[in-house]
């Protein structure tokens, strides 16, 4: 993992926008549109940093990152009453018929999005409270993250720029 | 067992492999298919770097990977190059005397760039097109130059990357701003065509941004012959420049094993049905990308769009599903302008290029292409492109094929003589 | 080498991009003082093409002729270097 970044708009040469995502949810309903956000203004010329904070540490961690599950309950977007959604084995079930579409789509999956930021420039960032609080080791995050930052460094990261919250 | 093999490993041929693994990955398992890749190179170069690291100084080593590295599971990659192609028996031969048999035969053989083609071009000429060696040494000609003549001249058509002879012109300008000295420096840019680009949209977007940095552009500029001694390259129509240095764009032909084996056109490009990709008069032998006769960019975009198109079409037929699809003819060239500003060069069969305004965006958007050019060569970023690109491939339909099929045998006959 | 002078068709119907031109082009570069090129064209920017390559080349063109469907374009070369 490579050493705490330090903010360099002038990095490339050229002013350029600032794009900071901050994720906290760890879902792939969530974590996908992150990452496709993220690689969008990438290509586009912005500076893009990725905070992952709470459950969206999910996806950079390597336990989690190649199985992110679908919200079956509480997911108003899904089309399944909450109730349905609580019985057991629900999740796997929507998570499977996601994945299903995603494939026929060919949809790119979670790391290989995460690998095609990185070849894009996006920085991706930890998040040092929840990592305290879960006791989550440097070690458990998969090798694309940056660094590991509190929330001060993570607010300077989106300055001047354009901060989204999922 | 089905077998397929792919000639050459370029972007196309790499690509197509890939595609195949993937689509058939179940087959291969089971040894009822067979994907092989049959390359002459060991390192698999990103050509459009060559712009960069000409008029960028950009490391050759930045834009060269292990072709091995790039492949997937599945793919049988056979360094070796292929020398000759027997339709007759299916079978391809290689160097080394290797003889492949095919079910399915897919040639991705590419264009060759050839200065020897025109008198005096390889000795009095420089140019980007044959490789990341000769491309850095104009980046170091480049440092040494002290004032006068640069000619960019284009020495033959068609040649790989429409738009690469204008985006040099745009680099050279900028590159002498940047060193303080674009006032000791004459800039001429000449042509073949009847404009400074060949699609009339786009030449009225760059004609006048040459204008405004002093380029000065000859049309209709049909090299002859260059004299090394003298420092002057000659036109059929009888003009003739003078230079310093000069930067020309080498007539392109196709490959050797074409030529060879029979398959080629007068200029070794292989008469293709620019919808199916299938070679004409030839059972299951299909070519994409520089390789064809196709009257569209040599372009990596292309060849990656018609790598889709084969790749489908080949399985379609290993499974006997024969819904055969088509490529529209989407072309998407990137042309640098110069101060981090590009426009795409974008049109299909049906429609030709449209008015573009240099942007920002469309700058980084090619940079970054370059950057997952590696990864999207896996085939695992298709639905990516898909959304960028819009509908490319479309179901065949029967009218459409024979009319193509015809106008594809035409183009091939097309220079000789009727009686 | 021939000193008959030749009249070579070049049948560029259904090309696009830039096609016709460097059709003919292909013919000029093989061609010697005195042919005849015809070309066949279906792409309507051929004719102003031609029509200003001749021009500014200094070779003649004869005639442009209206077919059903295409065009053709008959241009004698008398202006080549040699």
């Amino acid at each position: 993992m490579a050493q705490v970044t330090q903010l360099k708009t002038e990095e490339k040469g050229e002013q350029t926008d600032r794009l900071l995502i901050i994720l906290s949810k760890g879902s792939m309903d969530m974590v996908a549109p992150a990452f496709m956000i993220a690689t969008t203004g990438a290509t586009m010329g912005r500076e893009v940093h990725m905070f992952f904070t709470f459950w969206g540490m999910n996806a950079i961690n390597k336990k989690t990152v190649n199985s992110l599950k679908v919200a079956s309950v509480g997911n108003p977007g899904l089309p399944m009453p909450n109730i349905l959604g609580m019985i057991p084995g629900m999740t796997a079930m929507a998570t499977r018929m996601m994945n299903g579409r995603a494939k026929k789509a060919k949809m790119p999956s979670i790391p290989d999005m995460i690998k095609m930021a990185k070849d894009l420039g996006v920085r991706l960032h930890a998040c040092s409270t929840t990592m305290e609080m879960m006791g989550t080791p440097k070690e458990a995050l998969i090798p694309e993250v940056d660094d590991v930052v509190g929330a001060a460094t993570m607010l300077s990261l989106g300055e001047g720029g354009q901060i989204i919250f999922i | 067992m089905q077998r397929v093999v792919v000639i050459g490993s370029g972007d196309g041929g790499t690509f197509t492999a890939n595609l195949l693994a993937s689509e058939l990955h179940d087959e291969i398992r089971g040894g009822l298919a067979s994907v092989q890749l049959v390359g002459e190179h060991i390192k698999h170069p990103f050509q459009p770097g060559n712009l960069d690291i000409a008029f960028k100084g950009a490391d050759p080593e930045k834009y060269v990977r292990d072709e091995k590295e790039l492949l997937r599971k599945g793919v049988d990659f056979i360094q070796d190059p292929a020398v000759k192609i027997d339709c007759a028996t299916k079978s391809v031969t290689t160097k080394s005397g290797r003889v492949l048999g095919y079910d399915f035969l897919v040639i991705a053989t590419g264009a060759v760039a050839d200065p020897s083609k025109v008198p005096g071009l390889a000795e009095g000429s420089m140019n980007f097109h044959t490789g990341g060696k000769d491309s850095r040494l104009i980046w170091e000609t480049l440092q040494k130059f002290e004032g006068g003549t640069v000619v960019v001249a284009i020495a033959g058509t068609p040649h790989k990357c429409p738009p690469s002879p204008n985006e040099a012109v745009f680099m050279l300008d900028e590159f002498f701003r940047k060193q303080g000295i674009r006032d000791k420096v004459k800039i001429k840019f000449l042509t073949p065509y009847p404009r400074p680009y060949p699609a009339e949209k786009i030449s009225r977007v760059v004609e006048p941004m040459f204008h405004d940095r002093g380029i000065e552009v000859s049309v209709f500029f049909n090299v002859d012959a260059v004299d090394p001694k003298e420092h002057k390259i000659y036109s059929l129509e009888g003009e003739t420049s003078d230079y310093d240095l000069l930067i020309a764009v080498p007539p392109h032909h196709g490959a050797d094993v074409v030529i060879n084996s029979g398959l080629g056109d007068q200029d070794g490009y292989v008469p293709t049905n620019r919808g199916t990709m299938q070679v004409v008069g030839q059972e299951g032998v299909y070519c994409i990308g520089d390789a064809t006769n196709i009257p569209v960019s040599k372009s990596g975009v292309v060849a990656h769009l018609q790598s889709v198109v084969v790749a489908h079409n080949i399985v379609a037929e290993i499974e006997k599903s024969h819904d055969l699809v088509e490529y529209n003819g989407r072309i998407n060239c990137p042309m640098e302008v110069g101060r981090h500003k590009a426009i795409f060069v974008s049109a299909t069969y049906a429609s030709p290029p449209v008015d573009q305004t240099p942007s920002t965006v469309k700058y980084y958007m090619k940079r970054s292409f370059a950057m997952i050019y590696w990864r999207a060569l896996n085939g695992s970023l298709e639905m990516i492109f898909d959304v960028f690109f819009g509908k490319t491939r479309f179901p065949l339909s029967k009218e459409s094929e024979s009319e193509r099929q015809v106008i594809t045998v035409k183009a091939a006959e097309g220079g000789k003589a009727d009686a | 080498m021939s000193t008959v002078e030749q009249h070579k068709v070049v049948d560029s119907r259904g090309s696009f991009c830039p096609g016709p031109i460097t059709d003919l082009f292909k013919a000029y570069r093989s061609a010697q003082l005195g042919d005849i090129i015809e070309l066949l064209a279906t792409d309507p920017a051929a004719k102003a093409d031609v029509t200003a390559w001749a021009q500014k080349s200094g070779n003649e063109l004869l005639d442009i002729i209206d077919e059903q469907g295409y065009m053709r374009i008959l241009v004698k070369v008398t202006k080549k270097r040699s």
